[in-house]
């Protein structure tokens, strides 16, 4: 239940230290903020209550058995394969994929195929891709920034393995 | 005036999406699992939503604020003219210190192409943007996960920005 008190402290002193600049250096930021704060709030707000609502229920139904199978315990290296194969072409902003990771994490997916899926989708993110990066830098940079970013899901998987190990094998507790 | 408002009142495809999308996940649950717990489920989602209301609302006037008060140019110019290791850096730190989504990192990019970066760096700062970025730790991940995932994935996920600038690097054909 405190997982969202942190947050909250962080983003309000942040803001609090940027209107506060604006209110010393640049006065008429307040208003270009509040317009695209507003504009920003319109696109959002019907759909989060939406997206949540898709993501719990999508958890309910995902099979458990085939999700520990695929991407738990035992799956292994391949379980992170898998994962940032999935990652990769999970449509949607960050209120579709959070939601699904706490989906699977529930249904039995450990943490190193997370990291990976996760890690995946912020990098190949497919609707940023297409709404922002192909139109604003074009497709060649689009394509190569995606062939290189390919293997860092798989990188990040297998490292944080490395570390779940390391610490369930020693002493202190295991994520 | 009435028709106007009528219009900005219909959703967007992306709306129609998720609604959609919650329709048939609501159902699969209720065929499968009855409806008290398609109940249940809305009740789960409810409270997560006003838990992370408070933040993302605070975030939108960061992104605002971030937007109106950000020297692209000179951020731009300043990467643009550091490669190699101090450019890595700088691009890294740039990166996880964006606080914005899409509409501001990758305008950032396409000043830094503008101001000749070249394209490894562009890879370092988006990557870093994309797996370490704070905005979206803070905002998103460490309300839905908690810290232990989130140190976990952030530790992994350190060298990466580097790895992806010296794999860009090594490209046979860059692009211009």
């Amino acid at each position: 239940m405190s997982n969202f008190l942190l947050p909250l402290a962080f983003v309000l002193v942040m803001l609090a230290g940027l209107v506060a600049y604006a209110q010393l250096r640049h006065r008429d930021a307040h208003g270009i903020a509040a317009l695209r704060a507003r504009d920003q709030f319109r696109a959002l707000a019907p759909r989060i209550p939406f997206a949540l609502v898709a993501a719990e229920c999508i958890g309910r139904l995902l099979p458990r058995d085939e999700v520990a199978a695929l991407l738990g315990a035992h799956a292994g290296v391949g379980g992170t394969l898998f994962a940032s194969v999935v990652g990769g072409f999970l449509p949607g902003g960050p209120m579709v994929a959070f939601p699904l990771a706490i989906a699977l994490f529930r249904a039995g997916a450990t943490q190193a195929p997370l990291v990976a899926l996760i890690t995946a989708w912020s990098l190949l993110a497919v609707n940023r891709t297409l709404l922002f990066e192909v139109p604003l830098l074009g497709t060649r940079f689009t394509l190569s920034r995606i062939a290189v970013s390919a293997p860092l899901p798989i990188l990040a998987g297998l490292i944080a393995g490395v570390i779940v190990t390391a610490f369930a094998s020693g002493s202190g507790p295991a994520g | 005036m009435i028709r106007e408002r009528v219009a900005r009142l219909r959703p967007d495809r992306t709306t129609l999406f998720f609604i959609a999308l919650a329709a048939v996940s609501a159902g699969g649950v209720w065929l499968q699992d009855g409806g008290t717990q398609v109940v249940a489920s809305i009740r789960e989602a409810t409270t997560l939503l006003l838990e992370i209301a408070p933040v993302i609302g605070a975030a939108l006037f960061i992104g605002g604020y971030v937007q109106a008060l950000l020297p692209r140019d000179l951020v731009a110019r300043w990467l643009g003219e550091n490669s190699g290791p101090v450019g890595y850096l700088l691009a890294t730190i740039a990166g996880i210190l964006t606080p914005a989504g899409p509409f501001g990192a990758f305008p950032l990019v396409l000043a830094l192409r503008r101001a000749g970066a070249p394209f490894d760096v562009c890879v370092v700062y988006l990557s870093a943007w994309a797996t370490l970025g704070v905005n979206r730790i803070v905002i998103w991940e460490l309300p839905f996960l908690g810290h232990d995932f989130v140190m976990l994935r952030v530790l992994a996920s350190l060298p990466l920005p580097i790895v992806a600038g010296l794999f860009a690097r090594a490209m046979p054909l860059q692009p211009r």
